[in-house]
């Protein structure tokens, strides 16, 4: 039995399906994704790349630093996607564009150095001051 | 004489900016569906200020009406989440947190629209929680 997983903008013009789940979870607390986003931190689910298909409307690109892309629908506004450049094989999607995000959560907090001293780290999660990876 | 206030936020890429010139009203964590979804993050905080005191520098956001009485604003460029505008709220600006050169100077004063928060994710602290919309301001009963 296959497992579909779904989700989209706000306004609905862009829709997306995964046809597996997610390989990590986690909220990052970088400076970027908090400029992006407006809020405190952020929280992404991560596919491979060939378990993911845009099902409605296409979002559009921004690349916020030279390795990075991001992407938003075009008509709302609204948080969609992340890449990085060196890992080809992930897309992360902003798992509160998820249709259920309350299957999700995250498992560790990323970027705890760029934190906003207000908003206190989960103790139940994995803490990095940085990424999670190298 | 006495130091000006000022605050100062835009944009991801930097084609939006603002300033405000006054202490904000109030700090707010927004858990709605409609914050969530729109901003992508688990809840959305805003501060507000007073109309007077602020102004859009550069390109305007563009704005993405949400509800019957509430729109979105965003880079276009970027995408960046920046705030909302509200009828029943025409004398302030409402700014998202994130977008602030420095968030950690503005206080929080409440949580909004509880009710819809999602289980995993909370900030941990002590400030007041109301399952809809605050006591603090007025509002219509419907979230947007």
């Amino acid at each position: 039995m296959g497992m579909t997983i779904e989700g989209g903008c706000l306004c609905g013009a862009v829709r997306y399906r995964a046809t597996a789940p997610p390989v990590s979870r986690s909220i990052c607390h970088c400076r970027s994704c908090r400029r992006a986003s407006g809020a405190p931190s952020v929280a992404w689910s991560t596919f491979h790349v060939n378990s993911l298909v845009f099902t409605h409307g296409m979002p559009v690109r921004y690349r916020s630093s030279p390795d990075v892309m991001r992407t938003f629908c075009g008509v709302c506004g609204t948080q969609l996607t992340y890449r990085h450049d060196e890992d080809v094989d992930s897309i992360d999607i902003t798992t509160a564009t998820l249709d259920a995000p309350e299957q999700f959560p995250p498992t560790k907090e990323i970027w705890i150095e760029h934190k906003l001293p207000w908003e206190r780290a989960n103790e139940a999660m994995r803490h990095y001051p940085r990424t999670s990876t190298g | 004489m006495p130091d000006e206030v000022i605050f100062e936020g835009g944009c991801l890429c930097g084609e939006v900016r603002y300033r405000a010139t006054a202490e904000p009203l109030r700090g707010v964590i927004c858990h709605c569906d409609t914050c969530r979804r729109h901003s992508g993050a688990p809840a959305l905080a805003f501060v507000h200020f007073p109309a007077d005191s602020f102004t859009w520098i550069g390109t305007m956001p563009s704005w993405f009406r949400s509800s019957a009485h509430a729109e979105r604003g965003f880079c276009a460029r970027c995408g960046s989440t920046l705030g909302m505008r509200e009828d029943v709220l025409a004398d302030r600006v409402q700014v998202c947190i994130g977008s602030l050169d420095e968030p950690a100077r503005v206080r929080i004063d409440d949580h909004v629209w509880t009710r819809s928060r999602v289980p995993w994710f909370d900030t941990g602290d002590r400030l007041p929680r109301f399952e809809r919309s605050s006591t603090a301001v007025p509002s219509l009963s419907d979230d947007g």
